[in-house]
């Protein structure tokens, strides 16, 4: 006997399907004697002796033949399904990480409690936070937090939360940056949900949890409602809205061999990342210990705000003639940002001992607006001589569409494939507001996306 | 004679009877799923041979049972009403 193109969780379902189906027959069959007995006593006559027999000569045999034959194969599937389960571990599919400031473990979305098709993300909501402040020098160290809402298709949510101190050596804005971040990962439904939000529990724009005709209830947390705890840290070098002077553009251009003519500013990111993560799947506890790094850049253009009264509306003309008469600078800016994370996770389940490896890679594009202050010199910063002179970016906010492709492969523990490469594409919007005064530096940002 | 005390425990048995119809009806309509689902998961004689008895012994057997059950619990019931008009009357 062999089997194909069944998975562990297809084969179990199949399973679960056939036990139930016998239980039903046998108690049919189990009431067999008494029913027809009592049939046969209040049903006197031809008619009731004729189903009497019929009953003991072909239908009875008809069930106890189909129990038989129901019964062989549920062992037979229950015999493949073992042996599926000791020869290759095949885990359930992550949710999509985005990568953060401090970035929280790919959650594997693990809860599979049931022996159904994978549950898959269908729409996740981000917001992160994080502030620094300068104490000795170049010294800074602040704090980070992160909390993910993310809709699955079996209708569950689970609420990921993450925070943990970070430091800095440099100016607020460039230099190296460090931070440690624990997590943890509950399921919720979505009266608790409900809840959170009717306690003030900010929820990110584009927050699409349908969350009519549901009444509140209390966030109750028990054991069974944790799905993972995560500890994980990160080492990198930042730089934000790194000014580009028509000597930096054209060394830049030639390296990216892309032209910058529109570019005013830079944010970029390298970070290296790793951690471990303790979460439960459908087959026990799994331990998995990540690591991977992140790149990230974003090109800056800023457009001062013109004082045309005719062409403006006035509120911007007023705008701009603030920005042209004083040393107070408000700019429209695009980002256009990019991000690329690669992970590497090692996966050890604490009950089947099996073991595997998954590559996570993901890709993030955005392209944002908004606006962004700061100071400048007064009316030469908005002639061509403003490329020239000194300007100092102290706040910036902007939103977006943005694009999320993540693709995770599985290997078995001796590089052999496990399972072909799985993209997942969220598509959505992002946006962060961003604030630089002097040695002190606060961050925040959200993305909403929905999965493809 | 009969009593109403007789023609309640028919009408209950009718009723117990469609239970059972029920049943066995629901496991058949898993019998011809399964014939579509195994092609697709399990392949070999052994398969085959399984297949082929599901799709031409078990399932039309339930079949005729689950006739056999709904007939009888028809009956019963028409008789229950008979009884109780003759003894009205």
């Amino acid at each position: 006997m062999s089997f194909v193109g069944a998975d562990t969780a297809q084969l179990e379902q199949l399973e679960q399907q056939l036990n139930n189906h016998l239980t039903q027959l046998e108690q049919v069959a189990a009431k067999d004697a008494s029913f027809v007995q009592r049939v046969v006593n209040a049903w006197q006559g031809p008619i009731a002796s004729a189903f009497g027999q019929h009953w003991q000569s072909r239908d009875r045999p008809n069930i106890d033949s189909t129990i038989a034959a129901l019964t062989q194969l549920r062992n037979e599937l229950t015999r493949q399904r073992e042996q599926q389960d000791t020869t290759s571990e095949v885990g359930p599919l992550n949710a999509p990480h985005t990568g953060a400031s401090c970035p929280a473990m790919p959650l594997g979305e693990a809860h599979e409690t049931t022996a159904t098709a994978p549950i898959k993300p269908v729409a996740s909501y981000k917001l992160e936070a994080s502030a620094m402040v300068g104490i000795y020098d170049f010294v800074s160290v602040g704090g980070g937090g992160e909390v993910t809402l993310v809709e699955m298709s079996d209708g569950s949510i689970q609420l990921s939360v993450a925070s943990g101190p970070r430091g800095g050596i440099g100016v607020p804005g460039l230099g190296l940056e460090a931070g440690v971040a624990s997590g943890v990962t509950l399921e919720l439904d979505r009266a608790e949900v409900k809840w959170l939000q009717e306690q003030g529990v900010p929820m990110p724009p584009g927050f699409g949890i349908d969350l009519e005709n549901v009444s509140a209830k209390p966030l109750q947390i028990t054991a069974d409602d944790v799905l993972a705890v995560s500890v994980e840290s990160d080492v990198g070098a930042a730089l934000d809205g790194l000014g580009v002077n028509p000597a930096t553009r054209a060394v830049l251009s030639e390296l990216r061999q892309d032209s910058l003519e529109r570019v005013d500013a830079v944010d970029a990111s390298a970070k290296a990342f790793s951690g471990t993560e303790i979460r439960r799947t459908a087959d026990g506890w799994e331990v998995a210990q990540l690591y991977g790094y992140s790149l990230e850049h974003g090109d800056v253009s800023k457009t001062g705000l013109a004082i045309n009264p005719v062409t403006n509306p006035p509120q911007e003309t007023a705008i701009g003639l603030l920005d042209l008469m004083t040393a107070y600078d408000v700019n429209q800016v695009t980002v256009e940002r990019t991000e690329s994370i690669r992970a590497v996770e090692v996966v050890y389940n604490t009950e089947t001992h099996a073991g595997y490896f998954r590559e996570i890679d993901t890709e993030v594009v955005g392209s944002s607006s908004g606006y962004s202050g700061g100071i400048d010199t007064p009316i030469v910063d908005e002639t061509p001589l403003g490329k020239w002179t000194p300007a100092m970016e102290m706040g910036r906010f902007d939103s977006g569409p943005v694009s999320v492709t993540t693709t995770e492969t599985k290997y078995d523990l001796s590089g052999n494939l496990i399972s072909s490469p799985a993209t997942t594409v969220g598509n959505g919007t992002a946006g962060s507001l961003r604030a630089d005064i002097f040695v002190a530096n606060a961050e925040g940002s959200y993305e909403s996306l929905k999965y493809e | 004679m009969f009593f109403g005390a007789e023609t309640d425990e028919l009408r209950a048995l009718a009723a117990e009877t469609d239970q059972i119809g029920d049943l066995v009806t629901q496991t058949r309509a898993f019998l011809v799923g399964l014939i579509d689902v195994m092609p697709t998961i399990w392949v070999g004689d052994d398969a085959t041979q399984f297949t082929t008895s599901i799709a031409q012994t078990h399932a039309p057997a339930l079949q005729a049972t689950a006739g056999r059950l709904a007939t009888a619990a028809n009956e019963m019931r028409t008789s229950a009403n008979r009884q109780d008009q003759t003894s009205n009357n």
